[in-house]
């Protein structure tokens, strides 16, 4: 499973468990839009950090993503 | 981490202490026929030479009663519904439809005008560089330890997002900890996707003992949650008891708050506050004086001196509980904002010269729409002897008529203390969720902090009385 599935499966799993509405997850979409609250993106985090072994989100000064593209690239540099 | 000011269920329920004909509270009319109903209502029941309401006017009363202070609460909500400005003007702010990437970094002095804009601009109303200093330079837990004042999100040169982050002394079992407590969280909407960065750097800072969040709504509840804080075991924690003080002025606020036209107000205002006053005269709804060479005592906070910190030694060497530390140094800084335009005062209980225990009592004048609050934001009592606790309630009360609030409130406090305030038969209302969690880093700790006997949570903890100087804003 590409990174890019395993990032879009905590997406949709992570909506469903919260009842929140996804809407389609294309490249452009900005994070903000996605459906997705502050808390989804908490758990997500905290999934990918437990999948992946990676946290991009607890360096400081470096720039966070604001869409989903930046989003899966964020955490393909990360697990470079 | 107020986390914004925790939104108010206005429900109001029936306290513990009162067995009947509360708001809510079909009382004893729920258990009878139809006929029986009727037959209650003619009678007129005269009881130490005062007339009380028969059932019918009472359930009259109560609903009257119900709907005004309900009213009423929902303004003296503490800016809350100021956050529920129109997202999508302000998102006018906000280059869309394309917001830049934005950096996580700590917070530093030179953030003030953009943090203090940003958060004007999100209803979390108007802070001072003064207050900074206060917390972040001048606060006695920086002597023990050196934390972050905060995180902010940066996007384009300007700040996005924020989360303060304020150190405070804690004791338990004989030791000091060092606690942090979240405070002023806000994002603009389209950070909102990456503003848990903020609260995961909260979590993760260094040499912190123990984390709070105390003024938490519903889904800043669940994201400290989802960082592993729990709620808050001591019970009631999210009930707050209350006295209706003067009912025309109150009624009046209220009123005025509907945006009712002036005559209306009026009778309105007066008719109500004859049913509120009426329910108070029925109910005794205040506290007597009960009290046996007990003396009591009204001072500044800058008279907190030396026999607090005898009161304070002894609280530590009672029973093994979590408290904020309460030395007289902290009790100044904590209650002595610079340019408050609140004002606290200390009831004080002695017996034989002897300091039992005291109250601090904050007074919130002069807010939009009229209403006044006094909020009782500390009390300490040695081996929480009830009578005194009951002889600092009845303090309170009458230094909240004295200045003219129209209502006073009690928040948070373990069992026995709420029950000593009880007794005065206070009106109820309850937050939709806990606004009060907590973490602690080390495991034991904080399995040992799941039990309700371990806590002494009031206002006194976390960020929930730090004074902001300016008066609260109703929506």
């Amino acid at each position: 499973m590409s990174l890019r599935s395993v990032v879009l499966t905590q997406f949709a799993e992570v909506a469903q468990e919260q009842g929140r509405p996804l809407v389609p997850l294309v490249d452009d979409l900005p994070l903000a839009d996605s459906g997705l609250d502050s808390l989804c993106f908490a758990i997500v985090v905290a999934r990918l950090e437990d999948l992946l072994d990676v946290d991009p989100f607890s360096v400081e000064n470096i720039s966070f993503p604001m869409t989903v593209r930046e989003f899966v690239k964020f955490y393909e540099n990360a697990s470079k | 981490m107020p986390l914004t000011a925790p939104e108010t269920d206005f429900r109001i329920q029936p306290t513990e202490t009162t067995a009947h004909f509360h708001f809510g509270d079909p009382g004893p009319l729920a258990a009878l026929t139809e006929a029986e109903k009727v037959q209650k209502s003619h009678a007129w029941d005269r009881k130490g030479g005062a007339c009380s309401v028969t059932a019918p006017w009472r359930e009259m009363i109560a609903s009257l009663e119900q709907r005004l202070v309900a009213a009423a609460l929902r303004k003296l909500r503490p800016s809350r519904e100021a956050q529920g400005v129109d997202e999508a003007q302000l998102d006018h702010h906000v280059d869309r439809p394309h917001a830049k990437p934005a950096k996580l970094r700590e917070a530093r002095f030179s953030d003030f005008p953009g943090v203090a804009e940003l958060k004007q601009r999100w209803g979390l109303g108007e802070d001072s560089l003064e207050n900074w200093n206060h917390l972040w330079r001048d606060n006695p837990a920086l002597c023990h330890v050196q934390t972050p004042m905060g995180w902010v999100l940066e996007a384009e040169g300007r700040i996005v997002g924020y989360l303060g982050n304020i150190p405070l002394l804690y004791r338990y079992g004989g030791k000091t900890l060092i606690a942090a407590t979240a405070s002023g969280f806000v994002a603009e909407s389209k950070y909102r996707a990456i503003s848990f960065s903020l609260v995961s750097a909260f979590y993760r800072q260094k040499s912190v003992d123990l984390y709070l969040t105390t003024t938490a709504n519903e889904s800043t509840g669940k994201l400290a949650q989802a960082f592993g804080s729990d709620p808050l075991p001591q019970a009631d924690f999210d009930k707050v008891l209350f006295w209706i003080l003067r009912p025309h002025p109150y009624c009046r606020a209220v009123m005025k708050n509907l945006n009712m036209p002036r005559v209306l107000t009026d009778l309105s205002a007066f008719f109500a506050s004859l049913a509120l006053h009426a329910r108070r005269v029925v109910r005794r709804r205040r506290p007597r004086v009960a009290v046996n060479g007990l003396e009591i005592k009204e001072m500044a906070i800058s008279e907190i001196g030396d026999e607090f910190h005898d009161l304070w030694m002894h609280k530590v060497r009672e029973t093994p509980r979590l408290l904020a530390d309460r030395s007289p140094s902290i009790l100044q800084w904590h209650f002595q904002a610079p340019g408050d335009t609140r004002t606290a005062r200390v009831i004080c209980c002695y017996k034989s010269a002897e300091l039992l225990g005291y109250l601090v009592i904050r007074d919130d004048r002069d807010q939009a729409g009229g209403l006044r609050r006094s909020l009782v934001s500390d009390l300490l009592v040695r081996d929480d002897d009830s009578e005194v606790i009951q002889a600092l309630c009845t303090g309170a009360y009458a230094h909240a008529k004295c200045v003219g609030s129209h209502v006073l409130e009690l928040q948070g406090f373990p069992e026995k203390v709420r029950s000593a305030f009880s007794k005065s038969k206070p009106f109820m209302r309850k937050y939709p969720s806990s606004p009060f969690y907590y973490k602690a880093e080390d495991r034991p700790l904080h399995a040992a902090l799941a039990g309700s006997s371990s806590w002494y949570a009031s206002p006194f903890d976390g960020d929930t009385t730090f004074h902001a100087p300016r008066p609260i804003a109703f929506s």
